[in-house]
This record gives C-alpha cells, structure tokens and sequence, in this order.
C-alpha cells in the first residue's frame, strides 16, 4: 500500500523507540524527520511530545496501533495524486528560471545564479 | 521557512505569488515584508523555534540551511542562539561551503553554535588509497578549527585504546565535517 513517506527510513518514532531501548544515559537530541502535520498521524498512540521529550505515551511492549481509516485516506490521497515520485527544482525554478540542484552551493543564493 | 510576515512579490506572467521565508531579492521579485523592520534577520526562523518551543517545549534547534549566504545563515543562527540562551543551536548547511568558507564563518561561534553538522562537502569521491596523515596543504585551513581543540581528549583516549595500528583520523572530526582530510591528533 502506497502511503507517500518521503523519509521511509528515519522517521521520529522509529528514532524514540530506538533511543529508548539503547543503554545510553544522558544522549544527545534526537535529529530525524517527522513528515506528518500535527494531528495527521495515522496510529492511535502517537508520540505525545511535552516538554521536548517523549512522555512514555508508549510504553514498552505496547503496540502501534494503526488507524486503518487514516491509512486509507493517506492511500486515496497517493493515488489521487500520483505521489510517487516529486520534482523539486520544479518549485524552485518557478522561483529562479533554469534553477538545478548543486550540492556545493546555497540553494538559493543570489551570487549563485547570476 | 515559512513566516507569516514576509512574503515575495512577484511581477511574473502569471501574477502568482508564493510564499516564501527569508529577506532575498533577485531579478524581478522582490520580497515584501510586512513586519516592522527593526532586526535585521530573518524572523522566519525564530517564529517557528517559538511555536515549536511553546507547543512541544522543544529547547534543542537545527537549522537546516545550505539556502542563503552561509554570513545569513550565521546570522540567523546568533539570534536564535541570542532569543533562547539555553537552547542547545546547531546549523546543518547540508555541505554547502567549501572547508575553508566553514572555519571562517564558524570561528568565532563558541558558545553561540554548538556544532556545525555537515558543513562542507568533501571535495571528492572518498579515497581508497589515501595515507591517513594530513598533506601539508590541509594544515592553514585546519589550524583554525576549533572541533579538534574539543575533541583532543577524546581522541587520545580513543588512540590510546586503539592502539597504535589505528588511522590517525578521527572517524568524529569526519563526521563534523572538519578535518576530514585528517589532522594527526593522536600523534
């Protein structure tokens, strides 16, 4: 089933749970990605984020439970669109006719496309 | 990132007009900001570091820059860095500057940066066949940087655990981005 992840392979809850089984103590703020608008998840049990942290909201040997209802609309919504596959240059060269992806340079500095 | 005060008018064809974050002006656009111009950088950054911090007591802050002028990005970083002086603020310009625009621009951000996540790029495909030891023309760009001075004692504890068979570079300065091309602390 399509559901347009655009980051399949870091993603929040995955990093939470992760970070909660290691033996680390004290650890350094977890950087990953977290593609949902808030209150778009499609679980039941989504991380609950208060103070900065992860407050338990599940627990371990908890399951996610996934929303199927959610997970069908997200499915409608990917096929409806075609969200396979995405340009971004196309966003940016609306911004900057003939703009094109250079990994060496600001994306979006004046000196750069003079 | 979107700030609800500041958009870019465009005088285009088709009168469209998106929404776009920061102060940059190029050719026939023009950006417009509607809030009163009392700082002079961008506050697109610092608007969402305050909903996120109000909403989710976030205190930890990345910018993901690698758009703007890496003197821009600094920028904004020091007054987020300045807005919450507990926050812990990195900057990732996604390898954007060259090794040499990186020591520059984040010398002189102790205190301010905690750390600057990939900010260069290396210069080529990764060597194989490459001597572990620094060649003499990484050193002038490399004297400055202020990772290795952090990291010395970790990285004699490691060399000494490692024993003398191990790559003089540390993995970590790679991983910083700094120093990639070896600085013999171990040494």
């Amino acid at each position: 089933m399509g559901i347009p992840f655009q980051q399949p392979f870091r993603h929040l809850a995955r990093d939470v749970h992760a970070r909660r089984g290691s033996r680390a103590g004290r650890v350094t703020a977890i950087d990953t990605h977290w593609i949902w608008q808030d209150g778009q998840q499609l679980t039941r049990n989504p991380l609950q984020i208060v103070g900065g942290k992860d407050r338990g909201s599940r627990p371990p040997r908890s399951r996610v439970e996934i929303d199927r209802a959610a997970l069908e609309a997200a499915h409608e919504l990917y096929k409806t669109h075609g969200l396979g596959a995405r340009d971004d240059a196309v966003a940016m060269q609306f911004l900057i006719p003939g703009w094109s992806f250079d990994d060496k340079h600001p994306a979006l500095c004046a000196e750069t496309f003079r | 990132m979107p700030s609800r005060h500041s958009v870019i008018s465009s005088t285009s064809a088709t009168g469209a007009r998106p929404i776009w974050p920061m102060r940059w002006r190029r050719g026939r656009q023009r950006l417009v900001s509607t809030a009163p111009r009392d700082r002079p950088h961008p506050r697109g950054d610092r608007l969402l570091a305050e909903a996120t911090h109000d909403r989710y007591g976030f205190a930890d802050f990345k910018l993901k820059g690698g758009v703007l002028r890496g003197e821009q990005e600094i920028e904004a970083v020091t007054a987020l860095a300045g807005r919450f002086p507990k926050a812990r603020v990195t900057l990732d310009p996604n390898g954007a500057w060259s090794l040499e625009e990186a020591v520059r621009l984040c010398k002189d951000m102790y205190g301010i940066l905690a750390m600057p996540r990939i900010p260069a790029a290396p210069k080529a495909a990764f060597p194989v066949a490459r001597s572990w030891r620094s060649s003499a023309a990484d050193r002038p760009a490399d004297r400055d940087q202020h990772d290795r001075h952090r990291l010395a004692s970790t990285v004699a504890r490691a060399a000494a655990w490692r024993g003398r068979h191990s790559p003089r570079r540390p993995a970590f300065l790679d991983h910083a981005g700094l120093g990639a091309r070896g600085t013999d602390l171990s040494g």
